[in-house]
């Protein structure tokens, strides 16, 4: 009962004082709740973030582990280094040498083996998909089919025609772009189009050399791709899902596109557009009218009628043209007459706000879509993919795409969704590697065109002593999109191959699956010196092999911390200065108590009961408003409005968790340092001699 | 409880010299005495009532109180013998401004402790009652005249049942009847109980209230009745 009585006061005297200096109470106790809610808060966001983004790094490409050679000049960056370029890994020239010893190890679960690399994709251009059209239907004789890609040919020989007339302002050359015009003008005539349907292979070469190159390549396309066991890869990441086409089939040389790739550099222009402001509009809750970033995407969008255009034939033209009208006066946006053309139309549709942008979004999808190719690859397409191998030659290899995927909860990170897989002997290829039997063939060659080994220091004499024997004039005549003349060199790839080539041979690094989690350090460990025995190798956990990104948490863990130390020290220091300044300010009333035998821990526990109830106070304050906070966010969830957060979030959203430790941990810091910071204070007050209580007197 | 010093002298440090508060006090007080102090500002009389309060310690000679020399108690010790045995009646009264008179009264018992919350509200009402405060019991201490607040610190220095009270210029901050108002109430309960009352003052109508008194000047008694 005394002690409780005694507390009872104890508390009644240090909550007194704090009222007495309210302004001094409310600015410490306001500090330690804002160091409070950013432990609690903080903390526990940064535990479901790395949670989440823990589970994205490792189902879908990290596994709990991954290996590679020590000989690498850069770290493994599965996600990016955060520089542009590719990393310069070495390779590990033979997986069945390290597979038996990595599996025979207790706690590993699968290994998967893996190779990155880049890749240029070629894409051709506008006019040569045209014509790839044209030639198809010209070659089954289809009159409405011929009649329909004539007219879109025409359509897009009067873009070209109009582009050449603003060049004539520009161009230093007027003799070639008279040339050039008067090709267009040619194709475009009506008894061009008479003598095709006679004669069709003469016209089409007209088209495909002269009037294609007029529009130029589109940029090609940097594809980076992952080599491993497709079968393998699926069965051991579970975010692994396809999302269009079929799986690589076992035993088949062939691609997965990543969907987000696909829809990020693959997919028509004026859709990826509006898939972007629906991004940031509709997902992330951004504004276009606020939105620096959304304007710049809106500015460009209402610029995007053209390869909507070039797409469409003639009925399909005058069809959209007669809904586009109906669309925008049921809107009222639709001043001009009935005599407006497509073009205007679309120019008009194409320009969206924040008021109309969901429907435009709708009625592009639901109206427009259907009648243009929306992706210039689809499953069962091949493609060639260009490389510059390692040893310093461009290869071409051809792969056939057999669908598109994506990881689970990473749908809309571009940084999660830039691997396309393919299989290891297709990776091989590109990669440069020379198989046993490339070797042989490329002897067989030498022999055949009788080629000579020529010493470095003879090589000047050897080329340019004597006449030239050989005069090559390059055809530029192709008529496929996508193969590319030096296609031919790699045709001769077979498209299967036997399941043991993806056992063993070359390889990058292996993703490693753990039975046991928990002792994941002691295992890299282990396999680190295992390997090294074999081959000189790394082993490192997830987060390090995801790059940058995976460390980006530990970066904002080191910044938080950070803040709420100097939060902490601050509020620290400024308790313990005002309990000192409190001290001398209450001299005699501390000696009046000892004077009537309160005992130097009485007190001592008086300064020690304010600062703890300061911080007990502060720290209740600040875990509500973290608790508050919380659950708020839980249930409207976090916007990811970056790619990064994305990838960290695992999705577009982020729905955070309370989280009970830091709800105990957080506010249990601030009063035992609180506590601690009104120690010295404590002291100094205890030793105040009782005879101060009549100080004044003297 | 009688007091008793013998020879006591006490020195402060000031600066790189001396103060010599005290000179060579003798001297005995038996219990139920009403002393005062007398004497001008800086003669010692503050330092002679640390002293018998068991603030301080001599710097030489003996101060027994009971016959118990305090030079040898540890600070512990003299604190409890403080809480047992002594009330203190100060100059500025030395409430605690953010507690009720109640609680001000109150809190030497729960210092002291023993007693249950009842008893205390008994003794502490006993008190207030004695120096005419009951119904001003639940006011702030800051809330009250001068006048009253003393008689809070009275009765405070009281409720233990102490069997001495000391108290250093008790009305220097009183008007003369308010002062003689304190002096009288002190007269009372000294009257009417066994406790002893040492008190200092250079007033001469609250010296003159006074049954025995001691005049000190420059450390040294200069004379006493």
């Amino acid at each position: 009962m005394r002690i409780l009585s005694l507390l009872r006061i104890l508390s009644r005297l240090a909550l007194r004082d704090l009222w007495l200096r309210k302004i001094k109470t409310l600015g410490m106790g306001g500090i330690l709740a804002m160091g409070t809610f950013l432990i609690v808060f903080g903390l526990s966001l940064l535990e479901d973030i790395e949670g989440t983004m823990k589970n994205g790094i490792i189902q879908s490409v990290a596994g709990h582990l991954q290996l590679y050679s020590k000989n690498a000049k850069d770290s493994l960056a599965l996600f990016g280094g955060g520089f542009m370029g590719r990393e310069d890994l070495a390779e590990i020239p033979d997986y069945s040498k390290i597979l038996p010893s990595l599996l025979d190890h207790p706690n590993v679960a699968k290994v998967i083996p893996m190779g990155f690399e880049m890749a240029l994709l070629g894409r051709g251009n506008e006019s040569d998909e045209l014509f790839d059209s044209l030639r198809e239907a010209l070659t089954s004789g289809d009159t409405e089919e011929i009649r329909s890609r004539e007219e879109q040919v025409k359509f897009h020989l009067n873009f070209l025609s109009k582009e050449f007339e603003q060049g004539k302002k520009i161009t230093a050359d007027q003799k070639l772009l008279a040339q050039q015009t008067s090709w267009i003008a040619e194709a475009a005539s009506d008894r061009f189009w008479l003598d095709i349907r006679l004669g069709p292979e003469n016209k089409m070469q007209f088209l495909e050399t002269k009037i294609a190159p007029l529009s130029g390549e589109k940029s090609p396309v940097y594809l980076r791709y992952l080599g491993t066991d497709p079968q393998l890869f699926q069965n051991a990441f579970s975010k692994f899902k396809i999302v269009s086409g079929e799986m690589i089939p076992e035993g088949k040389r062939g691609m997965l596109l990543a969907s987000r790739f696909r829809e990020d550099f693959l997919k028509i222009l004026p859709a990826r557009k509006f898939d972007m402001i629906y991004r940031k509009k509709i997902e992330t809750g951004l504004s276009i009218a606020t939105d620096a970033e959304l304007k710049r995407i809106q500015r460009e969008l209402a610029l995007q009628h053209r390869p909507i255009l070039t797409h469409l034939d003639f009925y399909e033209t005058e069809r959209l043209r007669g809904e586009l009208v109906g669309y925008l006066e049921e809107r009222k946006e639709h001043p001009g007459g009935s005599s407006d053309s497509l073009e205007d139309l679309l120019k008009r549709f194409l320009v969206v706000d924040d008021s109309n942008f969901l429907s435009r979004y709708n009625w592009f999808y639901e109206h427009i879509a259907p009648l243009v190719r929306l992706y210039e690859i689809s499953p069962g397409q091949t493609i060639v993919l260009r490389s510059y191998t390692k040893s310093g030659y461009v290869k071409n290899v051809p792969v056939k795409v057999y669908g598109t995927y994506s990881f689970e909860g990473l749908e809309r990170s571009d940084i999660a969704g830039q691997f396309n897989i393919t299989d290891l002997v297709t990776f091989r290829e590109l990669y440069g590697l020379m198989t046993e039997e490339a070797l042989q063939e490329l002897t067989d060659i030498r022999k055949t065109v009788n080629t000579q080994e020529i010493a470095k220091e003879n090589i000047e004499a050897a080329l340019f002593e004597g006449e030239p024997v050989v005069s090559h004039e390059p055809d530029a005549f192709s008529s496929s999109t996508f193969v590319d003349p030096q296609i031919t060199a790699a045709k001769g790839l077979a498209e299967d191959y036997r399941p043991e080539a993806l056992r063993q041979g070359l390889i990058i690094n292996t993703a490693i699956f753990l039975r046991d989690e928990s002792k994941l350090v002691d295992t890299q460990k282990e396999l680190e010196k295992r390997i090294s025995d074999l081959v000189p190798v790394n082993v490192i956990d997830w987060k390090k092999a995801s790059g940058i990104v995976g460390q980006f948490i530990e970066i904002i863990r080191y910044v938080l911390l950070f803040g709420v130390s100097v939060i902490l020290l601050v509020a620290l220091i400024i308790i313990n200065n005002s309990m000192i300044v409190a001290t001398f300010e209450r001299t005699q009333e501390i000696g009046t108590m000892r004077a009537f035998g309160a005992q130097k821990g009485f007190i001592a526990g008086l300064f020690l009961i304010e600062a703890f109830l300061l911080s007990l106070f502060a720290s209740g304050v600040g875990t509500l408003a973290a608790w508050g906070a919380t659950v708020w966010l839980k249930s409207v969830g976090i916007p990811a409005v970056h790619d990064v957060l994305v990838f960290l979030f695992s999705g577009s959203r982020l729905f955070p968790n309370v989280n009970e430790t830091y709800m105990i941990a957080g506010p249990l810091i601030v009063v035992v340092l609180a506590s601690i910071s009104a120690l010295y204070p404590a002291l100094l007050a205890a030793s105040i001699p009782p005879a101060l209580a009549m100080q004044e007197n003297e | 409880m009688s007091v008793c010093l013998q020879n006591v002298t006490k020195t402060y440090p000031l600066g790189d010299s001396e103060v010599h508060a005290l000179k060579g006090i003798d001297l005995t007080i038996e219990a139920g005495e009403f002393v005062t102090v007398a004497g001008p500002s800086g003669c010692g009389k503050t330092t002679l009532l640390n002293l018998i309060g068991c603030m301080d310690v001599p710097s030489s000679g003996l101060v027994k109180i009971d016959d118990r020399d305090i030079s040898s108690l540890s600070d512990r010790e003299l604190t409890r013998l403080r809480r047992e045995n002594l009330g203190f009646i100060f100059q500025s009264f030395n409430l605690i401004p953010v507690l009720s008179c109640e609680q001000n009264v109150e809190f030497p018992l729960l210092l002291k402790g023993k007693l249950s919350a009842k008893e205390r509200m008994r003794r502490v009402h006993e008190l207030l009652e004695k120096v005419g405060l009951n119904e001003q019991s639940k006011q702030r201490a800051n809330a009250l005249s001068g006048g009253q607040r003393q008689r809070v610190a009275v009765a405070r220095a009281l409720v233990t049942h102490p069997r001495i009270v000391l108290a250093d210029e008790p009305t220097a901050n009183l008007d003369s009847e308010n002062g003689q108002k304190i002096i009288s109430l002190m007269r009372d309960i000294n009257e009417n109980g066994k406790t002893t009352f040492i008190f200092s003052s250079h007033d001469p109508s609250i010296i003159a209230l006074a049954r025995r008194v001691i005049r000190l000047k420059d450390g040294l008694i200069a004379s006493q009745t």
